[in-house]
């Protein structure tokens, strides 16, 4: 599901099934990376519409959250603490971070709440809208089973 | 030199205004134009059927398929991509809706190890005989959507609209 009002009826209707949140961690920067820094987040904005659209009756996809590429890894980590909080409060018993963001890979261990989905940056503005579409359909076929693996694990409800 | 670089307090008003004005006025106008040509437009809605798959790349077991076409949304058109389980019963072209009737996540041809022979939702464990209908103690409690479809010259149409089974 989405965060659109026009969602949240059913997400009301159905809480209890939809256990999962997807967050989109996005760096910005506005000097020499900046064009990378967008195609990123292209990137990865396309991949969670798709997430969405794959399993929406039990994830629900929130926005993204953003940050200057120069932010101190430890704010970020209490930051995302923070919103572990929020969401385990209301039931999310997993969370997946979803990045292309090297910096986060080395931190794999200390991200709380569940999955950290790091998926390295395909630049997919370049190719025309068939190639683009099978080249995510691709990369779905390879999150799908990433995604089961984090539901397999009982994480009460 | 400073001074006729800026706009004076007169000009700026007069072009912000007319830059109001034109909005305004395209607000009045718009709607009349949209009014005058939506019927054509929805004439040419009516055979909206689109171009999938060819038959004899169909077999018995179900293949998944894009189905692509334009949706308006009123104040923008967008890019619909639906996937489409299509598979042959006996000659007959069968096109099953791959949204599960539970919450709407995607099912999957064969995915659950333990029914390689039914639909799969990885969301909450549906599933969904090869026609369709739901297997009963699974979480969706109606049969998968079909689509309206024609076979032309070896081609598979499909309608954008995809039916309930009951
Ligand atoms: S959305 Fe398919 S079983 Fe719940």
């Amino acid at each position: 599901m989405r965060w659109q009002t026009t969602d949240i009826d059913t997400y009301q209707q159905s809480q209890s099934y939809v256990d999962t949140a997807l967050i989109p961690l996005l760096p910005v920067s506005l000097g020499e990376e900046m064009k990378m820094k967008v195609a990123m987040g292209e990137y990865i904005s396309l991949i969670a519409m798709e997430m969405e659209k794959q399993f929406r009756g039990r994830m629900m996809q929130l926005p993204p959250l953003s940050y200057p590429q120069n932010e101190g890894v430890e704010e970020l980590l209490q930051h995302l603490n923070a919103w572990v909080e929020e969401l385990k409060a209301n039931g999310k018993n997993h969370i997946i971070w979803l990045t292309s963001d090297p910096m986060w890979k080395k931190y794999e261990d200390e991200i709380p709440g569940g999955l950290l989905l790091w998926l390295p940056h395909l630049p997919i503005e370049h190719l025309d809208p068939q190639l683009r579409q099978k080249t995510i359909n691709d990369q779905m076929k390879e999150i799908l089973p990433t995604i089961m693996k984090e539901w397999r694990q009982d994480k009460g409800s | 030199m400073e001074k006729n670089h800026n706009v004076s307090r007169r000009q700026f008003l007069t072009y912000t205004l007319t830059g109001v004005g034109g909005f305004m006025a395209a607000g009045v106008v718009m709607p009349m134009v949209r009014f005058a040509v939506d019927p054509l437009l929805q004439a040419d809605a009516a055979d909206d059927m689109v171009d999938v798959a060819a038959v004899d790349e169909l077999t018995e077991v179900p293949q998944a398929y894009d189905l692509e076409y334009e949706q308006d949304q009123g104040w923008h058109i967008e890019q619909v991509s639906e996937t489409v389980w299509l598979f042959l019963e006996g000659d007959e072209v069968v096109a099953l809706s791959s949204v599960c009737t539970h919450l709407g996540c995607t099912v999957n041809w064969g995915t659950d190890p333990d029914n390689p022979e039914q639909f799969f939702c990885p969301c909450h464990l549906g599933r969904f005989e090869r026609d369709g209908n739901n297997v009963p103690g699974t979480p969706p409690t109606e049969p998968l959507h079909r689509y309206p479809l024609e076979v032309r010259d070896g081609r598979v149409f499909l309608g954008t609209n995809a039916q309930p089974q009951i």
